[in-house]
């Protein structure tokens, strides 16, 4: 009997690669830059390079296949991460929504939407949380706290 | 520049004890209450969620209120693990062998009872030598040349990630990725802008809050999103106050076992990047090994349970040294705790005391004083801790999303930061999922800019010589020497959990 196939967790490679993607971009933008300015990036670059080495060799190589989680795949991501990717995306649109919506409307719409996505099945229950959170937050950071957070303008009054 | 004396220390005194500081304190202690007693989300989550609004507190009240957080909620996690078999923050793992058996023959107020008294002692003892060994280390801090704080800074970053990462590799990966990142930026030489890629909101560096909210806040949601609740319904007990008192008399028959788990805690405490996780299970294998009852361990003996609480806020005393003294912070929280003084414009370091000694006096007698108050606040509200647990994730995950990009925006009052803090968040939960150091990876991002520029000094002043001065040479052996703790922590953790 031959010894037990070691599979790749593509999963690994996502650190290395966005660590990467960062450090080319990185000395792009620095080239030509004076020595005295990007001497300390460099030797850090110098320390990174063979961490970064010793990384992709225990990747490409694994001791062991891995016992605490399933190699990365996109079907067995979306079969468990759905919440957490709709988490993500709904933040996405958060950010997107509050400069054109305000705080408080935006928060209103994401507060219920993800009580909603995430289990919440009473309409009344979901609107009544969000309208006290949107309340203690507009109260607490707009009102006593004077931050300038994005606001909507609706027939001369804001929220 | 001088080392403050006894007046500055009296003024200090004086300072803790005003209505408002006090207050805080109070709310602090029942904040890390609240917080300890929810299972997956601990102090460090919530400090971070809140270290944008305790601006407004001003340094040292921010700093009192968060260590009185970081007492609470290492004592509180010791409530689930009781009553539920839960750990409510890692360092609680060793307290389910002995809580939960004791809950298991209807002891659990005995339980949470001796857990309060322990977390108590534990912490007290932690704080008395805290507040003895801070100024002494901090008077020869001052001796710190640019070599010397290089050094420090260099032997933090290479501690805390060779001892927090899955393996070291990964650990010193995420410190050197840190150091890498904090280049983004205006650099103090030539002011040249370095990697901003065109963002003029990044001429500064990554910004510090949102940083942090995204890799110790929003990355917990993306774990947290998976459990509908996050303690199963119907597993809720509490048995009332009477057996509370009772089980406090039982800690109280283990004075020697208080007072060694108290300074284990507080030697562990010490060393950046070790935290209660490990220090619980080497006092447990400890305790065991010096117990005239052994083979009652594991089975809910009252020894075994003093022997992890009390050791479990011991570490508080103990990481807050190089924190205040070295501007190293050991743990996650004390991390959190360090921005929330450096947001107030005070970098924490070997002249923090000199410049800043009766706030600094404030802050630490704010340590003994919350650890006597905190068994008072955790009798009083035990109850209420527990149905703390009860609440579903879907309105918990939502709520701390928002909070966390609200916080975002709170510091600089930019859109661009909110973004910052979902990307960081997810950035996070890659980090943590693929086993990299998070700790490590916000520590070297802080200490960054520190370690170039002293760099810069010490070439600038003394050449390649400045660093072979007897005190960084001291350093430099001591980091060489953490890379090989890993091993031994291990070993020593694994001898507990095995005993």
């Amino acid at each position: 009997m031959g010894a037990p196939k070691r599979r790749i967790d593509w999963g690994e490679a996502i650190i290395p690669g966005i660590a990467l993607f960062f450090g080319i971009a990185y000395f792009i933008q620095v080239k030509g830059g004076p020595w005295v300015a990007i001497y300390w990036p460099v030797m850090l670059l110098i320390i990174l390079c063979p961490l970064w080495v010793m990384l992709l060799v225990s990747f490409v190589f694994p001791k062991s296949e891995p016992v605490e989680r399933s190699p990365f795949s996109l079907s067995s991501f979306w079969k468990k991460g759905r919440k957490v990717a709709i988490v993500f995306l709904a933040s996405i649109g958060y950010l997107v929504a509050i400069p054109y919506f305000g705080f408080s409307i935006t928060n209103f719409c994401f507060l219920v939407s993800i009580f909603r996505i995430l289990g919440g099945k009473k309409w009344s229950q979901n609107i009544v949380v969000a309208i006290i959170i949107v309340l203690a937050l507009h109260v607490g950071l707009i009102v006593l706290m004077k931050l300038r957070l994005p606001q909507l303008s609706i027939g001369g009054y804001t929220i | 520049m001088e080392f403050p004396g006894i007046d500055v220390m009296w003024s200090g005194l004086g300072l803790l004890f005003q209505p408002h500081v006090l207050l805080w304190l109070g709310v602090g202690l029942c904040a890390g209450f609240i917080v300890g007693a929810i299972p997956g989300f601990n102090d460090t989550n919530f400090l971070a969620m809140i270290l944008p609004f305790t601006i407004y507190l001003g340094a040292m009240q921010a700093v009192i209120f968060m260590m009185a957080c970081f007492a609470g909620s290492q004592a509180a996690g010791s409530i689930p693990a009781i009553l539920l078999n839960i750990p409510g923050t890692p360092s609680n793992a060793p307290t389910c062998l002995e809580g939960f058996p004791l809950t298991r023959r209807g002891l659990a107020g005995q339980a949470l009872g001796c857990s309060f008294v322990s977390s108590g002692v534990g912490g007290f003892l932690s704080a008395i030598l805290c507040c003895t060994l801070t100024p002494i280390v901090g008077f020869y801090a001052l001796k710190f040349g640019p070599a010397e704080m290089f050094m420090a800074a260099l032997f933090g970053m290479t501690a805390v990630g060779s001892l927090t990462g899955k393996s070291v590799l990964k650990g010193l990966f995420s410190s050197a990725l840190g150091l890498f990142a904090a280049c983004v930026g205006t650099e103090t030489e030539l002011a040249y802008t370095r990697g901003a890629f065109g963002f003029y909101e990044l001429y500064e560096g990554f910004p510090l809050i949102p940083v942090l909210l995204g890799l110790f806040g929003f990355a917990v949601l993306f774990s947290l999103v998976q459990e509908e609740f996050l303690v199963e319904k119907g597993r809720h007990t509490f048995t009332g106050y009477g057996p509370i008192i009772q089980g406090m008399r039982e800690a109280l028959r283990y004075p020697g076992g208080l007072i060694r788990a108290g300074v284990t805690g507080f030697i562990i405490g010490i060393i950046p990047g070790t935290g209660g996780a490990i220090a619980t299970w080497v006092s447990y294998g400890q305790a065991k090994q010096w117990s005239k009852t052994p083979e009652k361990f594991g089975t809910g003996h009252y020894e075994g349970l003093v022997s992890t609480d009390a050791c479990n806020n011991g570490v508080t005393g103990g990481a807050l040294i190089p924190t205040l003294t070295l501007g190293i912070p050991g743990s996650g929280t004390t991390l959190v705790v360090m921005a929330a003084i450096m947001i107030n414009g005070i970098r924490p370091g070997p002249t923090f005391f000199a410049e800043f000694g009766k706030e600094a006096y404030a802050i630490l007698f704010s340590l003994p004083i919350s650890n006597l108050l905190m068994f008072v606040v955790g009798v009083a509200i035990a109850g209420l801790l527990v149905r703390v647990t009860a609440i579903p994730t879907r309105f918990l995950v939502p709520i701390i999303g928002v909070f966390c990009i609200a916080g975002g925006f709170a510091w600089r009052e930019m859109v661009f930061d909110m973004s910052l803090v979902v990307i960081f968040g997810v950035f996070g939960a890659l980090l943590s999922r693929y086993g990299y150091s998070v700790p490590a990876f916000l520590l070297s991002m802080l200490l960054g800019p520190l370690a170039e520029t002293n760099f810069h000094w010490a070439i600038t002043i003394g050449g390649i010589n400045t660093f072979f001065s007897p005190i960084a040479m001291f350093i430099f052996l001591l980091t060489i020497s953490v890379l090989l703790l890993p091993p031994v922590l291990r070993k020593m953790a694994r001898r507990g959990q095995e005993r």
